[in-house]
């Protein structure tokens, strides 16, 4: 595969549990009004299985940062 | 770590702001897991596949152009599409919340179409070239379309 000049001005960062739960509670902040622990919640309550809110997408999306 | 799925953004999951007028961003989430293959094995026995994205064309406000999704946990498990309500007339049938439905769309794709349709300003001039390469492997190495 070839190497571009993008390839290495690209920085690759593993965030950590608590990185990734602080990004998931932005979002679910910014998106839904609630904090990133209410949304799991809702989550696992299958609260979201029938939402079509593109909103809850971009929350979900997320998840697996904080697990 | 195997049997997991993982997910990724860009830049730190704030939109990027691209080089074009008017000013837009693009908002990128995936979903992958690492898996073992017995298929395709001259690039070794594991590869990394894809279990959703999001990619998102917004305003300079943050209001959704168009979006496209695949997040197979979700009500709607095919990969669809939305369109952002600011890009409807008020009286419109389509509504943001309405999916629908692509096949599956690969990122090169969504960064053509950010540098051929809505002018954006590529990053390095042999993007077509680029592009071209990522999306011959996608297309050689992806499991379904």
């Amino acid at each position: 595969m070839p190497h571009t000049k993008s390839d290495h001005e690209v920085e690759i960062v593993e965030a950590t549990r608590e990185e990734g739960r602080a990004m998931l509670d932005r979002a679910a902040r910014e998106e839904l009004g609630m904090s990133g622990g209410q949304f799991l919640a809702k989550w696992d309550a299958g609260e979201y299985d029938d939402t079509d809110n593109p909103a809850v997408t971009r929350v979900a999306m997320l998840i697996p940062f904080a697990r | 770590m195997v049997g997991k799925i993982h997910a990724l953004t860009v830049n730190d999951n704030e939109p990027i702001t691209l080089k074009c007028r008017p000013v837009l961003l693009l908002k990128i989430g995936m979903l992958y897991e690492i898996v073992r293959t017995e298929e395709k094995v001259e690039r070794g026995r594991w590869r990394v596949s894809t279990r959703g994205y999001m990619y998102e064309l917004q305003t300079s406000s943050g209001e959704l152009v168009w979006s496209y999704h695949w997040h197979p946990a979700g009500k709607v498990r095919n990969p669809h599409a939305h369109i952002g309500h600011t890009q409807l007339a008020a009286d419109a049938v389509l509504s943001y919340k309405a999916h629908h439905p692509t096949g599956r769309i690969s990122l090169e794709s969504v960064i053509r179409t950010c540098i051929a349709e809505y002018g954006v300003t590529p990053m390095n001039e042999q993007w077509a070239e680029i592009l071209a390469s990522r999306e011959s492997d996608f297309e050689t190495y992806r499991t379904w379309s």
